[in-house]
Parts: C-alpha cells; sequence; structure tokens
C-alpha cells in the first residue's frame, strides 16, 4: 500500500532522478527551435567560414590554386603562404570574417535565449529576460568562487596523477585536464539555469531566501549534480571528438567524403543538442518535485498547526 | 697511535689502490694547433653559487706578429649590474627568458681577477669595451710560433640562471665560468664583449679540469671523466674523494681539441642518468624523474643525429657526448651547446607527438660540429653556426620524422618554423652582417639561412648540395671558417660561379616575388577589307576566331631568377614556359584559354615568399576550404556543447 511516506511524488528527489522523464521526446516549437540552433551554429558558421577563405583567395577574376589538396593534406607551410600571402588578413577578425564572428555570436545568443524558452514553456509560463539576466547573476553570486575552489581542489587530483608519472596516468591526467574544466563550466551552467528557473517557479521570495534556496539546491546535492555535470559533459566529448576522429580519417578528397564528413558532424551536433535539451529540461522538473514537496509540507504543517 | 697509525696506513693504501683506469688521451695525433690550454683547478660552493679557481693557461702565438697583449673574456661580467653591454642590449633577457628579481644580489653575477702572473711576474691590465673583456699588459712580446703560460686565479659569481648559465634552486649551470682568451688572427686579437644576442669565439685547446663539489651532486661536463676503480667495493667511479675534506668529492676531467668548457651540477637525489654507446660514442643523457617518459625519444633523437651527421659530414670525432634536460626552474639553461655536451630540454607528456624536444636535441647536437667543430665566429657571423645548424636541424627532422608534426592530414615540415620567421621578415638584414647589429636575430642568425641553404640545394640538387656539406665541413673542421670559405667551397665542388647568389641571398636584402598578375581570354576576329593587289579589293565578313588565353606575370622582388610558369588549357594540352624574370612583367599568349597556372611548379624556389599568388584557376578549389572550414566551426561548436552551454 503507498502511503504518504513511500510516495516518490511526496519526497524530494535527486536530479538523476528526472533524467528518463527528461529524456522522452517532445515536439514542441521551443525544442526543434532549441536544436535547430545547434545545426544553424554548425552549418552557418562553416558556410560563412568557407565563404571568407574562398574570397581571401580569390584574385585577377580567378583564384590561387593552393588550396588544392587541403582536402587530403595540409601543410603549414601552405597556412603560412595563405596567411601572409593574403594583404587583407591582418588580425583574427579579417581571418575570420566579421560575418562569422557576428552570425556565430548571434547563434549563441539563440541557442541560449532557445534553452530559456524551452525552460519556460515546460514550466507554462512567458520565457521573459530578467529572470534570465538576473539568474545569471545569482549563479555568479553564489557559485563563482565555490566552483572555482572546487575545480582547484579536484586540480589536485590530475597533479598526483602526473607525479606517479606511468603512461597511463599520464593520459588519465591529460584527459582529467580537459574533462575537469570543461565538466565544472558545464556545472557552472546547472547553476545559472537552477537561479533563473527558482525565480520562475517562485518570483515572490525574498532575494536573500532565493540565493539561500539556490545554494542549497547546489550544494547539497553537490555529489549529484557534479555527477551529471562530469558524465554528460564526458558523453558530449566522447561524441564530438568521436565524430571529430571519423571525419578527420575520412578527409574531403572528393565531394561525396565531404558530405559525409558534413552528415556525420551534423548528426553529432544534433545529438549533443538533445542531451543539452534534456539537461535544461531536468532542471526544470527538479526544481518542479522540490516546489511541489516544499509547498506540500507547508501546506501540511498548516493544517495540522 | 696504534689506530691512528693503522688508519694512515689503510688511507696511503686506499689511494695507491684507487688507481685511474680510464685513459685521458683522445687523440695521438692533434686535430688542432692547440693553441689555447687550459689546466683549471675549481672549487664549488653551490650554496652561495660561487666557484673559486685557478688555471695555468698556456697560448700560442699563430699569428703573424708579436703580440704583448692578453685579453681575457670574462663573461660573467655581462651579469655584474645593469650597466654592462649584455644588460642594455637584452633589457634582462634572453631567449623568453627573465632575469631574476632585479633587486636581490644573487640575481647578479661576476668574474672577478683575483691574481694574474706569468713567469713570476704579477701582471696588470685594464678592460675593454666593458668589463666583459680584460686586457692584459704581458711582461714580454710573445712572437709568432711563441707561447706563453699565464697563472689565474679568480672568483666566479653565479647569477640566476636566464641567459644560459647560472643558478637556480637545487641546480647550477656553470657556462662561461672562466677567464677564456681571445682569438689572435694575423696580427689583430679578437675579444668582443659578451652581447645580448651573439655567443662566443675562441681557439681550440687541450682541457684538464678539476672540479672540486660537495657530495650528493652529480656532475653532467664536457670532456671526460677520469675514473678509478674504487677498492672498497671494487666499482669503476668518476668522483675522487676529496683528501681534505671528506664532505667533497672531485671531478678530474679531460677533453681534447674543444673550445669552451662547461658543467653543471644538480643532487643525485632527483636527476636520474642514462648511459649507452652509440657508433663508438659514450653517450650520458641527464634527465628530470618526470620526464622520464620522454627519454626513449632524446635517445632516439641523439641516435639520429649521430648517425645523420657521420652519413652527411663525418663521423663525430669525440668519444664523448652529454646530453642535459635541465629542471622546469631553469629554462634559461636549456637550447644550448657546449663542446661535447649540449642542453636539451622536454616536458614530461606531449600526447600529440609535437616533436619539439627532438627539435631541440637536433639542433644543439647539429652545434656539435657548426660551432664546435667548425669554430666560426659567432658575434660577426652568427649565422654560420645558427643557420647551419638550423638547416642540419630541419633536414634531420624531415628525413628522420617526417616533419615537426606530421599526422593524416596536417603535417608541420621540418622547415616551418624557418618559413614562418623568413616570412615575417623577408628582407631584414644581410646574413653576414654581426650578430649584435642586427635588427632581427632570429630570422638572420637562424631562418633566413636555413631556406637560404634550401634555396642552394634547390639550385645546385640535392647530390651536389650533400658534397658541397661534406667537403665543406671536412675541409673547414677545427678551423675558424667565415662565409668566403663557404664560398670558395661551394663553387669548387659545383662547379658553378655564385656571385650572384651570394650577392642576392648572403650579403643582400632582396626577395624573390613573382605573382601571376591577370589571366584573361583573348577574342580575335578577322575579316573586313582585303586588298590583295591595288586593283583587287574585296570584303570578307567579319568573323570570331576561336578564344586565345593570355597570362602576365610580374617580379615583385628585387632578387632576378629566371622561372617557369606551367599554365593548362581548355583543350587539355599542358605547357611550360621559362621567364628570364629580367623585366618587371612579361605576357605570354596560348591558343587557347587558360584554365590552370602555376609559378615554380618544381618547388626550384624555396625562397619564393609568395606561393598564394603563384598559381592561378578560374575557380577556387572549394572542398578543401569547406573541410577545413567545416572541421574547425564543428570544433566550436563542440567545444560549446562540452561546456555544456544552455
Amino acid at each position: 500500500m503507498e502511503t504518504f511516506q513511500t510516495s516518490n511524488e511526496y519526497s524530494p528527489q535527486g536530479p538523476w532522478a528526472f533524467i528518463k522523464k527528461s529524456l522522452k521526446p517532445n515536439c514542441s516549437r521551443e525544442d526543434g527551435e532549441f536544436i535547430l540552433s545547434w545545426v544553424a551554429l554548425a552549418i552557418a558558421g562553416a558556410w560563412s567560414l568557407k565563404s571568407r577563405w574562398l574570397d581571401l583567395m580569390s584574385y585577377s577574376n580567378g583564384s590561387s590554386m593552393l588550396a588544392q589538396d587541403w582536402g587530403t593534406r595540409l601543410s603549414g607551410n601552405d597556412l603560412l603562404y595563405f596567411i601572409k600571402g593574403s594583404p587583407r588578413i591582418t588580425d583574427f577578425e579579417s581571418f575570420t570574417g566579421p560575418v562569422f564572428i557576428i552570425l556565430t555570436l548571434g547563434i549563441i545568443f539563440l541557442i541560449l535565449r532557445n534553452g530559456w524558452r524551452l525552460q519556460a514553456h515546460t514550466l507554462g509560463q512567458p520565457a521573459n529576460f530578467s529572470p534570465w539576466l538576473k539568474g545569471l547573476g545569482d549563479a555568479l553570486i553564489i557559485g563563482l568562487l565555490p566552483t572555482l575552489l572546487l575545480g582547484w581542489l579536484l586540480g589536485f587530483l590530475g597533479d598526483g596523477l602526473v607525479w606517479v608519472g606511468t603512461l597511463s596516468t599520464m593520459w588519465a591526467a591529460f584527459l582529467w585536464g580537459i574533462l575537469l574544466p570543461v565538466a565544472l563550466t558545464s556545472f557552472g551552467m546547472f547553476q545559472w539555469s537552477i537561479c533563473r528557473v527558482q525565480r520562475l517557479i517562485e518570483p515572490t521570495t525574498s532575494y536573500f531566501q532565493h540565493l539561500r534556496f539556490c545554494l542549497n539546491t547546489v550544494w547539497k546535492n553537490l555529489g549529484s549534480w557534479l555527477s551529471l555535470a562530469m558524465i554528460s559533459t564526458a558523453l558530449r566529448l566522447v561524441l564530438s571528438y568521436g565524430a571529430l576522429w571519423v571525419t578527420w580519417r575520412l578527409g574531403a578528397g572528393t565531394s561525396v567524403a565531404l558530405g559525409s564528413v558534413i552528415l556525420i558532424q551534423v548528426g553529432v551536433t544534433l545529438l549533443n543538442a538533445l542531451i543539452l535539451r534534456s539537461l535544461l529540461l531536468n532542471i526544470v522538473h527538479f526544481l518542479s518535485n522540490q516546489y511541489f514537496v516544499l509547498k506540500t509540507v507547508e501546506d501540511l504543517k498548516r493544517r495540522v498547526l | 697511535m696504534k689506530r691512528l697509525l693503522t688508519y694512515l696506513l689503510l688511507a696511503l693504501l686506499s689511494l695507491t689502490l684507487r688507481a685511474q683506469v680510464s685513459n685521458p688521451v683522445w687523440f695521438k695525433t692533434p686535430l688542432t694547433p692547440r693553441l689555447a690550454n687550459y689546466d683549471i683547478d675549481a672549487y664549488v660552493n653551490p650554496a652561495e653559487y660561487v666557484l673559486t679557481g685557478s688555471m695555468k693557461l698556456t697560448w700560442k702565438n699563430a699569428g703573424t706578429m708579436s703580440t704583448s697583449q692578453f685579453p681575457l673574456h670574462l663573461y660573467l661580467n655581462a651579469f655584474k649590474g645593469p650597466n654592462s653591454i649584455f644588460m642594455k642590449e637584452g633589457s634582462g633577457s634572453l631567449r623568453g627568458d627573465q632575469m631574476g628579481d632585479a633587486k636581490l644580489e644573487s640575481s647578479w653575477g661576476y668574474c672577478r681577477l683575483l691574481s694574474v702572473t706569468s713567469e713570476g711576474n704579477k701582471l696588470s691590465g685594464a678592460y675593454g669595451e666593458d668589463e666583459t673583456v680584460y686586457w692584459i699588459n704581458l711582461a714580454r712580446a710573445i712572437p709568432p710560433g711563441g707561447s706563453v703560460t699565464v697563472d689565474i686565479k679568480w672568483e666566479s659569481k653565479f647569477p640566476r640562471v636566464f641567459a644560459r648559465t647560472g643558478w637556480a634552486e637545487g641546480f647550477l649551470m656553470a657556462a662561461q665560468w672562466f677567464p677564456k682568451v681571445g682569438v689572435y688572427q694575423g696580427s689583430k686579437w679578437i675579444c668582443d664583449a659578451h652581447h645580448a644576442d651573439t655567443e662566443f669565439f675562441s681557439d681550440f685547446g687541450t682541457y684538464d679540469v678539476r672540479v672540486n663539489i660537495p657530495r650528493g651532486f652529480w656532475l653532467a661536463h664536457s670532456g671526460e671523466a677520469i675514473s678509478y676503480l674504487d677498492p672498497v667495493d671494487g666499482l669503476k667511479k668518476d668522483a675522487w674523494p676529496d683528501p681534505a675534506d671528506s664532505k667533497r668529492m672531485i671531478y678530474k676531467l679531460h677533453a681534447e681539441d674543444i673550445h669552451d668548457f662547461a658543467f653543471t651540477l644538480k643532487s643525485n637525489l632527483d636527476w636520474k642518468r642514462r648511459d649507452f654507446t652509440y657508433r663508438g660514442v659514450k653517450v650520458s643523457l641527464f634527465y628530470e624523474p618526470r620526464n622520464h617518459l620522454m627519454i626513449d625519444r632524446h635517445v632516439a633523437a641523439i641516435e639520429a643525429s649521430l648517425r645523420l651527421s657521420e652519413e652527411w659530414y663525418f663521423k663525430y670525432p669525440y668519444p664523448v657526448l652529454t646530453v642535459v634536460d635541465p629542471p622546469e626552474n631553469a629554462s634559461g639553461a636549456d637550447g644550448m651547446e657546449y663542446p661535447t655536451m649540449i642542453m636539451a630540454g622536454t616536458s614530461s607528456f606531449d600526447p600529440f607527438g609535437y616533436r619539439i624536444p627532438e627539435i631541440l636535441t637536433v639542433h644543439e647536437f647539429g652545434h656539435q660540429y657548426f660551432y664546435g667543430i667548425l669554430a666560426s665566429n659567432e658575434v660577426d657571423e652568427p649565422w654560420l653556426d645558427e643557420g647551419f645548424t638550423s638547416f642540419f636541424e630541419s633536414k634531420a627532422i624531415q628525413r628522420q620524422y617526417s616533419g615537426i608534426f606530421n599526422t593524416r592530414r596536417f603535417q608541420l615540415p621540418g622547415n616551418f618554423q624557418s618559413l614562418a620567421s623568413y616570412l615575417n621578415t623577408p628582407n631584414s638584414d644581410p646574413l653576414t652582417r654581426k650578430g649584435y647589429e642586427n635588427a632581427t636575430y632570429g630570422n638572420t642568425a637562424y631562418s633566413k639561412p636555413d631556406m637560404v641553404l634550401q634555396q642552394l640545394e634547390a639550385l645546385l640538387g640535392s647530390e651536389t648540395m650533400g658534397k658541397v656539406m661534406g667537403g665543406y665541413t671536412r675541409d673547414m673542421a677545427f678551423k675558424h671558417p667565415t662565409h668566403l670559405d663557404f664560398k670558395k667551397i661551394v663553387e669548387r665542388i659545383s662547379g658553378r660561379q655564385l656571385d650572384s647568389f651570394w650577392s642576392n641571398f648572403i650579403t643582400g636584402t632582396g626577395t624573390l616575388d613573382y605573382q601571376i598578375e591577370r589571366v584573361s581570354v583573348l577574342t580575335s576576329r578577322e575579316g573586313g577589307w582585303q586588298i590583295n593587289e591595288p586593283d583587287k579589293v574585296s570584303f570578307e565578313s567579319i568573323k570570331t576566331l576561336l578564344p586565345e588565353g593570355r597570362i602576365k606575370l610580374i617580379r615583385v622582388g628585387d632578387i632576378v631568377y629566371p622561372i617557369t610558369l606551367w599554365v593548362k588549357l581548355s583543350t587539355g594540352e599542358e605547357r611550360k614556359v621559362r621567364w628570364d624574370g629580367k623585366d618587371r612583367w612579361v605576357h605570354y599568349d596560348f591558343p587557347a584559354p587558360i584554365i590552370q597556372a602555376q609559378l615554380d611548379p618544381d618547388n626550384e624556389y624555396p625562397m619564393l615568399i609568395d606561393r598564394m599568388h603563384a598559381s592561378w584557376s578560374p575557380k577556387a578549389p572549394a572542398t578543401g576550404i569547406a573541410y577545413w572550414a567545416h572541421l574547425v566551426t564543428t570544433f566550436l561548436t563542440y567545444c560549446l556543447q562540452g561546456i555544456g552551454l544552455i
């Protein structure tokens, strides 16, 4: 017999408890926009970069042939000739082109905005700018220093591995050196997400209480959030670098090979976007559950007293 | 009393039994005239970073005139204070390393002469350009062929290491640590002050050096240690006990036909050593324990260097080679060469296979020839040691490792660093300019000469260039070559007159720069009034002929060399034409439109500075560009997805 005490619905649960629910597909407009904005970043960025480099190669009603073997092999010396031979390349911006930079920054903003819209839509609320931006400030206040401290402590693990000095520990230290900062940044993103969603769920609470709640939410479930960040980051990195490895091996000697490269890269971008979407929803489900349980307990207390 | 006598007897017995086992004679017939010979006793106090020394310096006059002057390099005075030429020119930094805290006295160093005597006379003298050169007045003039022995006592205090020599915590690099006599050529002493960018110049001789250091340290050094069999444990040992102090030991070192001597010491508890013999050379490799994963790579690089130098020049003549990987806090000591000793450098782990440790090891080994054996003046013509060594390095890295970085899709060729530096300032100073007068020392001493030698190889062909380098190194071994010696040898071996090459690439500052300026399609027509004979006039209708192709080439640089143009026509036909390059521009017409064109298709000119505009096609080859654009963008996308941008 299910009682109040045994029902999951009435007990606060950790972030991992909502993964299954968050992974459920949904065909809302917000879902689609979030995922497509990631794909747009990969495609539009490459398109603008390619256009810029083709433009830099062009001269005299034609173009240099310098890049004719680049699909199969690129020599560092060719890059030097390209950079030195193009008087229009004077700095990083002129190398990538302003379109690439504007487009990339614009789409990154779109990704963040669409992520927020997805969370707000799940809660059935409008995606206002205010909680989104204020949440970022909250996350910096409660999370920046502790996260840096955590990174510093965990960094010792990598240093320890270096000092053991075997080939396997060196590799482990190297991979840890990549995973740790990336996963900690992801952990920081969680904190921003928690702060903004909490502002949406409970907008009337005092600022101090809001910060305290967010701080408790993160640091009381540190193991869960950190493991979620680590594991999901590792998964994304494995997918990403796996795709890079495959496309590196494939090369682009022909148009078909180039097409395959693009397909693989877009496919993995899509998969990673789905993982990120589930993380966004996971935070919403987690906080909704917390809110529900707290409200239920408060109601009970009020009834008893 | 009895016990004391027994101890004394045992001590005497142990000394007599401590028989020397290694033979210090390297060459039965000297390889050089041995003009500057040093017999040195050095007492090192690593706690104070101070060395006190006494030496007998025997010098022979190989000049054409008598001399009563005797200049000594006191290189460590470069670090005496902020007013030395070295400090003024370099502003307290060298090769990216910054001097220690200038407020601390331990950051500075000096070389102080305590006494200078000869043949019973106390000698006096005066400083030269700055305090890094001291001119001694001899009591008598030394005639050509004559010799003199000068007894010198001195004290050296080492600075914190940032410019090759000095100390770091637990480590001492003793380079340029003793007073060293200049080089007397003809009737002129060459004894330059210590400049920031340039290095050294001295005469060959023998070195017998006894270094007294505290126990618990390891000494890595130039030359060979005279070893003994320890009567207690029967082991062969290099460190002799100091009879005057049981806490100290003495290394007795010997070398022949070298022109400098360096050593380094570090606690033997946190230093590792690997000894091996390759092609008859005893190699001792000292390294940091944490870098042990990289040591096999060092060993492979040393072996490759010994093998390739023997193949290209001649066998490394000395019986020993010491390779030191200095600690991380002494990076100012790495990447440096001394006779029979090189300072390498590495990281503890390299997941990408980037050949930096190999480059450093191969480069510093190359200096065993271009500096160590071909002892050119590094102040006046730094390109003869650094440039030739860079050429050796580029070729050896390409040959042994197929480049600095070699992956399936992306490669950095062996000459990548030289090309990058050269393309930055292609019209920099002539190679023959003095090192300290160079505006771009790195390019003029290292990179441009490497490119010039590659250019010479492309011009002469690999086989002839091989003979040239072999001939030059053999003819000029154990001498002081200049660029004119090199020119004579190149011309003799190649049978070509190279004045224009010299004036263009070595003493000149021009660049080799040709471009395709314009490719166009010519549409020509025929017809119109035909007047064949005065009384016969007819009109033929205007007809458009098949289109033709035209290409205009320009010479942008000042260097004039004939260059080949390859074109592919719309008919599929390929043609090559040779332009002498004498005019500033030329155009060539072809019977069909041009669909591809390339200048220097056979890579005759490694020094051609613009290959972007040296090829042309009507449409850009977009596949490769698209591939790299996608790789870069998806890498960025994956990084953002990695950090969980949500």
